[in-house]
């Protein structure tokens, strides 16, 4: 098991460190000058240039520039933000909890909602429930998760003001951002575990059980339900890594604190250092959540053992 | 078995009962007045000298008080400072302070104060912009005795009153500054003003509270000297315009700026909130166009574009009805503003259509444009690609070929469009800018030292311009001052340098709770240094 994770982080390696020279190249590839698009339409003289350049590094050869950022980022200095002049890790981390709380929220969300609809919608086949349960997954699914976020706000905020529309902080400004981006994920884990439960249903062993009378809660509960869900705990996994990065879209709406409104700010801004720093973060919160998710594998399914 | 279950359903119970009891919003206390106001800006830092926000003057602005209060723009009233002089060529002033004044964190308000102040804004070290170009040509500052300060200049810089009004120059606690170091602008700031520093959370919030031993207040502008009715004054920043506005509308924010245009009519109408609209300070939206670049090198050309646009009809259509004709490089607010511009070149496209005539350009009536010894008359029209942007530009064109000019059109990503714009390869773009005093407006559209790649994109390069740009700025009499940019702007109209279409509104909306908001700084700046919210 201990090795198997040996080689799991190993094997990790390559795909951070390409991470980081694509993250690394994205400041080289803007078109133009990065410190003439970083001074935009203000005035810039040459010293001003010069200035920007020194302090973004710029004026080095790349390799040396590459080298000297990651011998930092080991060391976990990711430089400092161009804009407030604090180091970039330090902005993450003050909003790392704000977006762990959101994801988490909207993952319990999505996985109860998900879950039990794929459930219902399995044990029902081809009946009005099931039809019913799907069309109401691809609701989920087909809105987009910026709309459903300002329906919500518009209905749940402005019109019945039951909850805030703005800010973090209490579980009541926790719900409405976090079902809105929970709807998408619960609806395709709607879909994903309604399509691994039939497949599984209809398997001989099912009928096996059944036919040694054991009491069809039991059938569902331990033999099915559980060969199931294994297939479903990799879309899990991925889910919050997409819904850590994918918070953007609702943090913005929301106007929460957190890891994916820092992003947006910063790509508007310019400030390359926290784009830069914040996109390594994420590459490396997914590569995380894969090694996370293969070692999962083996508590669920006793057929997977690591050696 | 069973019991267990019953304990269960129990918890589950207690559990969704307190679950409940977390969506109650405890109660407030009832005697504290709290103004939040949702802000389209985001903050660098809280440091006036420093940051390069325009946001941040608004927060700023009730945290440091000014020497000076500007309202309407061009009258200063007395703030820190009680009086002052002005010497002919406006390079030195001197100013009297009031004496009873302290800082939020005890420093007392003195002549050194305000030196250190301002020498810390033109130390490199502080990399300063805003309040770099609010200083101006700043040489020194002279502390004749406790409460009197002489301010010198290496040239005329009139324009001094105008940067002092901003919270950028107010005077900054020397103490505070001292001991907060690197921390400064983001843990705390300390200055004279109406209310005190209490927290900030970037990209979140900044909480203010009153300063309870206020007593200077402007008076003259305000109505009142004392502490301020609001006990708490809270800025949210909400950079996105449809969650601020949900914000004031499901009341979690008294107040916002920047109202989505598509949405005034509906907030006017509703009785739940009041729109309040500004005339906006500096340069309003126009057209540049470049000098170096045939055929906008040329007069007659010029004068026929501005004379072909029906710049009365697009009020509405471009501009969603918000907003007035404009008249000048000035807006209608500003000081020294006059029409002659409008007055001189009004509406006409037969009048147009015979300027280009005249100057030779006929109409081939089989392409429909204008030639010139085989030449078509084309005008290389760029832009960055947005909204605002390409619904002036597709106006324009409208209008120009309809005189027979083939007006292209060029929408790019702001890269490009700076690529080519810098370069001096257009013949037309467009400009839209907030400024306070005149000379700026005229420095940065008109002046040769702005040229060739700065902001003069014009690349209008006058020596009689530049000359009484220069002139006027080293006018210390207000009257005569005023008669120098009256000339500058009749020259502007002779030369059809740029066309200008609107001088545009700043937005406000907020709950009919909300009263007595001062705006400053020509409508940008709202200040509730007097405002009350509630009975």
């Amino acid at each position: 098991m201990f090795q198997y994770l040996l080689g799991r982080l190993a094997q990790s390696i390559p795909t951070v460190i390409l991470v980081t020279i694509a993250v690394f190249l994205m400041l080289h590839l803007t078109p133009g000058d990065p410190a003439e698009v970083f001074l935009g339409d203000k005035r810039s003289t040459p010293e001003l240039l010069d200035r920007v350049r020194e302090d973004m590094g710029l004026n080095r050869p790349l390799p040396e520039q590459y080298l000297s950022y990651m011998a930092n980022a080991v060391r976990g200095d990711l430089g400092r933000s161009l804009q407030t002049n604090v180091p970039v890790i330090d902005q993450i981390l003050t909003r790392l909890p704000w977006t762990i709380e959101l994801a988490f929220a909207a993952m319990f969300i999505a996985s109860i909602l998900g879950i039990s609809i794929g459930i219902i919608a399995a044990l029902n086949h081809n009946t009005f429930i099931d039809t019913l349960s799907m069309t109401i997954a691809l609701i989920g699914i087909s809105m987009p998760v910026y709309w459903s976020s300002l329906l919500f706000i518009l209905f749940f905020a402005v019109q019945l003001k039951w909850l805030p529309a703005i800010g973090q902080g209490g579980i009541e400004r926790l719900i409405l951002p976090a079902f809105a981006l929970a709807l998408v994920s619960a609806g395709s884990l709607a879909r994903m575990v309604r399509s691994s439960m039939l497949e599984v249903l209809n398997q001989d062993f099912v009928t096996t059980a059944r036919a040694k009378g054991i009491a069809e809660r039991m059938v569902i509960g331990k033999h099915v339900l559980r060969n199931a869900l294994i297939p479903v705990v990799t879309i899990l996994g991925l889910m919050l890594g997409n819904m850590l990065s994918g918070a953007v879209l609702t943090e913005t709406i929301f106007n929460r604190l957190g890891i994916g409104q820092m992003y947006v700010e910063a790509v508007l801004q310019k400030d390359f250092t926290l784009v830069q720093g914040t996109t390594l973060f994420i590459a490396l919160i997914y590569v995380a959540i894969n090694i996370i998710v293969d070692l999962i594998y083996a508590l669920i399914d006793p057929r997977i053992r690591y050696v | 078995m069973k019991q267990s279950r019953a304990v269960r359903t129990c918890s589950l119970w207690v559990s969704i009962v307190l679950l409940l009891t977390l969506f109650i919003a405890p109660l407030s206390a009832q005697d504290e007045v709290v103004m939040t106001f949702g802000l389209s800006f985001t903050v660098d830092t809280l440091d006036p000298g420093a940051t390069t926000f325009s946001g941040v003057e608004i927060i700023d602005g009730h945290v440091f008080d000014t020497l000076v209060k500007q309202e309407p723009l061009g009258t200063f009233h007395p703030s820190l400072a009680t009086e002052w002089t002005v010497n002919e060529d406006a390079t030195e002033y001197t100013f009297v302070l009031r004496d009873d004044v302290t800082f939020h964190d005890g420093t007392p308000f003195n002549a050194e104060a305000v030196k250190f102040t301002f020498d810390r804004i033109v130390d490199p070290e502080t990399n300063s912009q805003m309040a770099f170009s609010f200083i101006g040509p700043y040489m020194e500052s002279e502390v004749v005795d406790e409460y009197t300060i002489t301010v010198r200049f290496s040239s005329p810089n009139a324009a001094f009153l105008d940067g002092l009004s901003h919270p950028q120059l107010g005077p900054v606690s020397p103490a505070a500054v001292e001991e907060l170091g690197d921390d400064w602008g983001f843990s705390g700031i300390v200055g004279a003003g109406p209310f005190m520093f209490e927290s900030y959370i970037p990209d979140s919030e900044v909480v203010l509270v009153k300063n309870p031993d206020y007593s200077w207040g402007a008076e003259e502008v305000f109505g009142m000297s004392g502490a301020a009715n609001i006990d708490r004054l809270i800025f949210k920043l909400i950079p996105e315009p449809s969650t601020r506005l949900a914000a004031l509308e499901s009341g979690e924010v008294d107040m916002i700026d920047a109202v989505p245009a598509l949405d005034v009519q509906r907030l006017t109408e509703s009785a739940d909130f009041e729109v309040l609209q500004f005339s906006q300070a500096g340069h309003g939206y126009s057209l540049m166009f470049n000098f170096q670049q045939a055929p906008t090198d040329e007069l007659a050309v010029r004068q026929a574009i501005a004379q072909a646009i029906d710049i009365d009809i697009m009020q509405d259509i471009v501009y969603e009805g918000l907003g007035t004709q404009a008249c000048s490089a000035l807006t209608n607010v500003m000081f020294a503003w006059t029409d002659v511009y409008c007055q001189q070149l009004p509406y006409d496209p037969e009048a147009a259509g015979a300027t280009l005539d005249e100057a030779g350009w006929v109409m081939n009536e089989e392409t429909g444009f204008r030639e010139r010894d085989g030449e078509t008359l084309t005008i290389a029209h760029w832009s960055p690609d947005r909204p605002l942007n390409a619904a002036t530009a597709q106006f324009l064109q409208e209008d120009l070929t309809a005189i027979g000019i083939d007006f292209q059109l060029n929408l790019a990503d702001v890269a490009a469009y700076l690529e080519v714009v810098r370069a001096g390869e257009h013949n037309t773009q467009q400009w839209w800018d907030t400024q306070t005093d005149p000379d700026g407006v005229f420095r940065t559209l008109f002046h040769s030292s702005n040229a060739g790649g700065g902001t003069n994109r014009n690349n209008y390069v006058d020596e009689d311009m530049d000359a009484m740009i220069d002139a006027a700025v080293g006018i210390g009499d207000s009257a005569a001052r005023a008669e120098a940019y009256a000339e500058i702007q009749q020259k502007i109209a002779d030369d059809v340098v740029m066309v200008f279409f609107n001088d545009p509104v700043v937005l406000f909306a907020s709950t009919p709770d909300v009263s007595g908001v001062t705006i400053l700084g020509g409508g940008f700046i709202p200040n509730f240094y007097a405002a009350t919210v509630g009975g």
